[in-house]
């Protein structure tokens, strides 16, 4: 097999349209998979900074009638010669031609050392069209693409969550959280080791380009519970509101301007050492607000604590350093992402809603707008059945639709709703 | 704190702590809060500065006592250099003005009103009293 080459089609198609008799070569940039055999390359530095190892990389258009060898032949002088000034060796790099043929582009590749020349396999990464067009049929992909969801926190849940729906063809996002990547998050989180210390924001941002690279992704670091005029700004202006913080005033203040501005709002936590969890719909008006279920006792569990500041938030200043560790007690990834994978389907049914897409069976079945998961036979579900062969009965690993009403007397969405 | 939230709270404060409460400094966010007066069963009177902060009802108020000034434990010492303390349901103080745990934080909700706050404060008031009484500590009240 020969080495592979992916370019990106649209940024070919855009260095095409500059070509002129005078200039039709381009430097570019290309990253290689060492041992591999795979380069991908660019006309320009990516926007989100790519994998692999850099070397030389040229786009070459030559006019029509010329041939790919002499053009190669000179392509590798002239780097040579180029490196060579600026005192650098000459190792190797990646040439893409592009001959214009009966109206096309036929590309070409080849990897140029000094002493050979290698012929690659040149794919192009499609345009935007193309890039999510399996999913077509199930999903209104161009719906999809003009929703703009907001993400409170971007945490382990609120990471894959935006992953997921720019997977599912989501094309804005706007991305609040003030945390930075530490060691401690790794494991739950989409983010690499080599993130450590970036923004959650902005390590997402740069996952969700690199699913989907036309997206539009806003990111905001900032402490939403002294930003609320920001937060309400980005409420009205969402199509779908995420509330994934681990503080409950967070929660409560996302689900203050989901309200007011009349957005549908997703909240999902872990229960202690995520034994399970809950996701809430809140539909203004057309069922209970997070403050309503909270007041009834149904939020009350307690919330899984996964860092020592969330300990600290949660619990009285005067609670002795080693209660506070005790209390942060994590469940693993897995046990997450069944609570993540849920919301994006709720996160799907409302963003789909009126159009004729696919996702009209599952509204059909997710008409609770409160529910739970459990994971394991621990803490207050320590009594519950064995699964075993049993589907009749509760058990582990399933969804529960809680039957949930507004209560009348809440003093948020009665308020906000009739207000 | 909006406006409707506002009256909702100020009715209720009305029905029930009747010119023993007022709010202060609604339009400065760094100092807006409620000042309320609490009488114990003994008779004894007490001031609190409840602090609203500007996310009320979202996040939790804080607490404090305002007068008598410098509250002490049976023991002479100054509540507020025993803070933060698990035994008296002290948080950290505001000066010598000591900041009461009336909830958890992670029970806190938006439907929780100032007024239910102030009661959770008569609370540890009469606990307070009965540690004067008996030497025993706050949270011997607060959890039998």
């Amino acid at each position: 097999m020969h080495p592979l080459v992916y370019a990106d089609e649209s940024q070919v198609q855009a260095l095409f349209r500059q070509v002129s008799p005078r200039r039709w070569r381009f430097k570019g940039v290309a990253y290689e998979w060492r041992g591999e055999g795979v380069f991908h390359v660019f006309a320009r530095t990516p926007a989100v900074a790519p994998s692999g190892y850099p070397l030389g990389c040229f786009f070459a258009f030559p006019p029509e009638g010329s041939q790919p060898e002499p053009t190669e032949a000179r392509v590798v002088q002239e780097v040579r010669a180029e490196l060579g000034s600026a005192g650098m060796p000459f190792r190797q790099a990646v040439l893409s031609v592009f001959h214009w043929r009966n109206g096309s582009l036929a590309p070409h590749a080849c990897l140029c050392a000094p002493d050979r020349k290698v012929a690659c396999d040149l794919r192009y990464v499609p345009a935007h069209s193309e890039l999510y067009s399996r999913s077509r049929g199930l999903l209104e992909v161009e719906a999809l693409e003009r929703k703009r969801v907001v993400i409170v926190g971007l945490g382990s849940f609120g990471s894959q969550i935006a992953i997921e729906l720019a997977k599912a063809g989501v094309g804005r996002f706007d991305l609040l959280d003030f945390d930075r990547l530490e060691l401690a998050n790794l494991a739950r989180h989409t983010g690499r080791i080599q993130d450590l210390g970036r923004f959650k924001t902005r390590v997402v941002r740069d996952a969700i380009l690199s699913k989907n690279p036309f997206c539009e992704v806003r990111t905001f670091e900032v402490d939403i519970n002294r930003r609320l005029p920001l937060l309400r700004q980005r409420c009205a202006g969402a199509d779908l509101v995420i509330s994934v913080t681990d503080d409950n005033a967070s929660r409560f203040n996302v689900n203050h301007f989901a309200l007011q501005t009349g957005r549908t709002a997703l909240f999902g936590r872990a229960i202690t050492r995520a034994a399970g969890g809950d996701v809430l719909r809140a539909r203004p008006g057309a069922g209970p607000c997070l403050s309503c279920l909270f007041g009834q006792g149904l939020l009350q569990t307690p919330a899984e604590v996964s860092t020592i500041e969330q300990a600290r938030r949660d619990l009285p200043a005067y609670t002795a350093p080693d209660q506070l560790q005790a209390t942060v007690q994590v469940g693993l990834s897995s046990d997450i992402l069944p609570i993540t994978n849920m919301m994006v389907k709720l996160a799907l049914v409302a963003l789909s809603e009126g159009t004729a897409a696919g996702m009209q069976s599952v509204a059909e079945d997710l008409v609770a707008d409160f529910y739970l998961w459990v994971n394991r036979r621990d803490l207050i579900y320590r009594a519950w059945p064995r699964m075993e062969y049993f589907y009749n009965r509760n058990s582990i690993l399933r969804w529960y639709g809680i039957r949930t009403q507004r209560d009348p007397a809440c003093l948020v969405c009665g308020q906000l709703i009739s207000g | 704190m909006d406006s409707t939230r506002y009256r909702i709270e100020k009715t209720i404060l009305e029905q029930n702590f009747s010119r023993r409460s007022a709010f202060v400094d609604r339009y400065n966010p760094e100092t807006f809060s409620l000042r309320v007066g609490l009488k114990c069963s003994s008779g004894q009177a007490y001031q609190l500065r409840i602090r609203i902060p500007p996310d009320y009802p979202n996040s939790i108020p804080r607490a404090y006592v305002m007068t008598p000034a410098d509250l002490r434990d049976r023991a002479g010492q100054s509540l507020a250099q025993r803070s933060p303390s698990h035994d008296m349901h002290l948080l950290s103080p505001d000066g010598n003005q000591i900041q009461l745990c009336h909830y958890k934080p992670a029970n806190w909700h938006p439907n929780v009103t100032l007024y239910k706050v102030a009661l959770k404060c008569l609370v540890w008031l009469e606990a307070y009293e009965n540690h004067m009484l008996t030497g025993k500590p706050i949270d011997h009240f607060l959890h039998s």
